[in-house]
C-alpha cells in the first residue's frame, strides 16, 4: 500500500494506491475519484455503540468508509471538506497518537481509531473539545490539517507552548497542561492569546498554521447583519 | 544475567526516537536493544523515575546523557512487577510502588471515562426534558397578558394570510351574537373578536388574548346556533385555562422559559415565531376533559342545553365513520365515546336562553 499526497499546499490531496486484498478506512465523504477495481462499503467501526459514541463525540460521522481492492489492484484520491494540508504519518505500533476530531482523513486497515474522553479542563478550555480520537496500531495514517502542518518533536523534559486550537495530533506521551498565556489573566486575555498548552517532551506534535475558529471570526466582519 | 523477560518501549536520545526491546538485570540493569547491533545498558540506580502521558500511565526512566536528556518509556504494566521484584534503594522501591498504583488508577479512570460522560449527557438532556415538561405550565402562568395578545393577534393575523374572510354581514352578525353570549359568562373580562373564514373544513378555535376563528364549514355543518356556541365555548376554555400557551412554552425550549421567567422581551419575539403553530396543536386527555367542562359550565350560565354539543359531538362521529376522514376540529380535539357520554350527562340549565336569528338563513348565507 502507498499513500501519497498530491496537489500539495491548501488544497493538498491523498491518493492512495492499494493491492488487491488490501483495505483502507476514510472519513465519510472523502473519496472524490477511485479505480473500477474498489468497492466503497460503510462500516461502522467498533459496532454500533463504537460508532455512535464516535459520532456523538468527536463529531466525526458514524459510518467510516472502507475501501477495498476486492477485484484488482487501484488507486483512490481523498481530501477533507476544508483547505489545507495532508500529513501521512508512520505508526509503528510502539507508541499511540491522540488526533482532534477533525483531523483523520484515512488510514490503513490495521490502524485502530477509537474515542478518548479529555479531562474537565482540557475538555473546555484546549479547543479540542471533550473528546478526541485515539489512534493506535500499526500502519500508515493521514492526518488533515486546516492550513499548512508543522511537525514539533519535543526531547524528554523538553516543554513547548502551543496556542490551543492550533493542535490536530499529538503522541500521547506527550502530555499537555492548560494554563494562561501570560501571569496575569487581564494580560493573558488582552494579549489575545488567552489559554495555552503546554506539552511536555518526549513525543511529537502535529500543528496546523491556522485555527479554524479564529478564521471564522476573522470572516464574520465581513458578512452583512440582516 | 538478564530475567528473559523482553518489553516494548520507546528510546528517546534527545529529540531522537528508536523503537526498542530492552530487558531487565537482577542488578537493576536496564538492556536497550537499539536497531540490531547496538545495544544499551542503563544503571536503573542512575535514573529517575516518572509516569507520563495523557493518561498518565507511562514509565519514563530518564537520565542525562549525549546531546542531552535520555529518556526510556513504557506502558506496559507487568515492568512494574518486574521492578519491583528487583533489589532496588528502599526509596526507589517505594517510589516505584506509589508509581504502580497511579497507573492502575490511571488506566482504570481511562475506561470509565467515556461511559461516565456519556452517562452525564444523559442524564443532562434527560433531566432537562423533565425539568421542561413540569415547569412549563408554571412558566405559562407567569406570561403578562399583554405578551399573550400580542401572540394571539399574531397568531391571528398569520392565520388568515391566505385565506378568504366571509364579509357576509348576516353570518358575521350570527357568530357575533354567539360570541357575546359566551361572552358574558365565561368568566373572564376578554374582548372577543371574531373571523369568519370561508373554508369547507369543520374547524374552530381561539387564539390566546380573545381571538376567534370560526369556519363555514362548522356553520354548515351545525343543526342550531346552540352546537356552534358549545363548540366556542369549549375553545374559549382551551385559552383560559391556557392550554394553547403552555403547549408553546414547553415547545420553545429552556431559553425562553428562563426569559420568560426574567420577563426578557426576546422571549416574546421567540413565542410569537412559534404562534404559527396554534391552530394546529393538539392537546392531551385531560386537557380535553377540563375544555368541555368549561363549555358545559359557559353553556349552563348562559342558558344553553349541553346536549346540543353532545348531539353534535355524535352527528360529527357518526358523519366520519361513514366518510372515514376526521374533520379538522377533532382531527386536534380527538373525540371519545367518554366525552360524549360526560357531556350529554350535564344538567339542563335552569333557565333557557334562545338564540333570536333564522339559523337555516344564516346556513344559506355560509354555502
Amino acid at each position: 500500500m502507498k499513500f501519497n499526497i498530491t496537489n500539495p499546499g491548501a488544497f493538498s490531496t491523498l491518493l492512495v494506491h492499494l493491492e488487491q486484498g488490501e483495505a483502507i478506512k476514510a472519513e465519510s465523504g472523502a473519496m472524490i475519484t477511485m479505480s473500477e477495481t474498489l468497492d466503497v462499503d460503510s462500516k461502522m467501526e467498533k459496532g454500533l455503540l463504537g460508532g455512535l459514541s464516535r459520532k456523538l463525540l468527536t463529531g466525526e460521522s458514524l459510518f467510516f468508509q472502507t475501501i477495498t481492492a476486492s477485484r484488482g489492484p487501484g488507486e483512490v484520491m481523498m481530501a477533507s471538506s476544508y483547505p489545507g494540508e495532508i500529513q501521512i504519518l508512520e505508526l509503528d505500533g510502539s507508541e499511540e497518537f491522540l488526533l482532534q476530531k477533525d483531523g483523520f482523513l484515512a488510514a490503513e486497515h490495521s490502524v485502530q481509531v477509537a474515542t478518548k474522553a479529555q479531562n474537565l479542563t482540557k475538555g473546555l478550555f484546549s479547543g479540542e473539545g471533550f473528546f478526541v480520537m485515539r489512534i493506535s496500531g500499526r500502519g500508515k495514517l493521514a492526518i488533515s490539517t486546516y492550513g499548512g502542518i508543522q511537525k514539533l518533536t519535543l526531547a524528554p523534559g523538553e516543554t513547548r507552548i502551543i496556542d490551543n486550537s492550533h493542535m490536530v495530533a499529538w503522541s500521547a506521551n506527550a502530555n499537555y497542561k492548560i494554563e494562561k498565556a501570560s501571569k496575569g489573566w487581564v494580560s493573558s486575555f488582552t494579549s489575545g492569546e488567552g489559554l495555552v498548552c503546554r506539552f511536555h517532551g518526549p513525543g511529537d506534535v502535529y500543528i496546523q498554521t491556522r485555527n479554524s475558529p479564529g478564521f471564522g471570526s476573522w470572516i464574520r466582519q465581513f458578512i452583512p447583519t440582516r | 544475567m538478564s530475567l528473559e523477560t523482553y518489553f516494548n518501549g520507546l528510546y528517546y536520545a534527545g529529540r531522537n526516537r528508536f523503537s526498542v526491546r530492552f530487558s531487565i538485570s537482577r542488578h537493576g540493569v536496564a538492556e536497550i536493544e537499539v536497531g540490531e547491533q547496538n545495544r544499551l545498558e542503563i544503571s536503573l540506580h542512575n535514573t529517575l523515575l516518572d509516569l507520563i502521558g495523557d493518561p498518565q500511565t507511562t514509565l519514563q526512566i530518564s537520565w542525562d546523557g549525549e546531546n542531552g536528556r535520555h529518556a526510556l518509556l513504557c506502558p506496559e504494566p507487568a515492568l512494574f512487577d518486574t521492578l519491583l521484584r528487583l533489589n532496588l534503594p528502599a526509596p526507589t522501591l517505594a517510589q516505584l510502588a506509589t508509581l504502580q498504583k497511579k497507573q492502575q488508577q490511571g488506566l482504570k479512570g481511562e475506561q470509565h471515562r467515556v461511559p461516565l460522560y456519556l452517562s452525564l449527557i444523559a442524564v443532562f438532556f434527560i433531566g432537562g426534558y423533565f425539568a421542561l415538561h413540569y415547569s412549563a405550565p408554571l412558566v405559562a402562568d407567569l406570561i403578562p397578558y399583554q405578551w399573550e395578545q400580542k401572540i394571539g393577534s399574531f397568531a391571528f393575523e398569520n392565520y388568515q394570510i391566505g385565506k378568504k374572510t366571509v364579509s357576509d354581514k348576516s353570518v358575521n352578525d350570527a357568530v357575533n351574537t354567539i360570541v357575546n353570549r359566551i361572552d358574558q359568562f365565561d368568566g373572564a373580562e376578554i374582548v372577543y373578536q371574531v373571523a369568519v373564514v370561508d373554508a369547507d373544513m369543520i374547524n374552530a378555535f381561539a387564539f390566546p388574548g380573545g381571538y376567534v376563528v370560526v369556519t363555514t364549514g362548522l356553520i354548515k355543518n351545525s343543526d342550531n346556533p346552540d352546537q356552534v356556541a358549545g363548540v366556542l365555548a369549549h375553545e374559549i376554555t382551551h385559552v383560559l385555562e391556557r392550554h394553547g400557551m403552555r403547549k408553546l412554552v414547553r415547545q420553545a425550549g429552556l431559553g425562553v422559559l428562563i426569559g420568560i421567567v426574567f420577563g426578557d422581551v426576546t422571549a416574546l419575539s421567540q413565542l410569537i415565531e412559534l404562534s404559527s403553530q396554534l391552530d394546529s396543536l393538539s392537546f392531551d386527555r385531560s386537557q380535553e376533559r377540563n375544555a368541555d367542562d368549561g363549555a358545559i359550565k359557559i353553556m349552563t350560565a348562559a342558558g344553553l342545553s349541553p346536549q346540543h354539543l353532545a348531539a353534535f359531538f355524535e352527528k360529527i362521529q357518526k358523519a366520519d365513520s361513514i366518510s372515514g376522514d376526521i374533520p379538522e376540529l377533532f382531527q386536534t380535539h380527538p373525540l371519545s365515546e367518554e366525552r360524549i357520554k360526560r357531556v350529554s350527562a350535564a344538567a339542563e340549565p335552569k333557565q333557557t336562553f334562545k338564540f333570536d336569528m333564522d339559523w337555516y338563513k344564516v346556513k344559506q348565507a355560509a354555502e
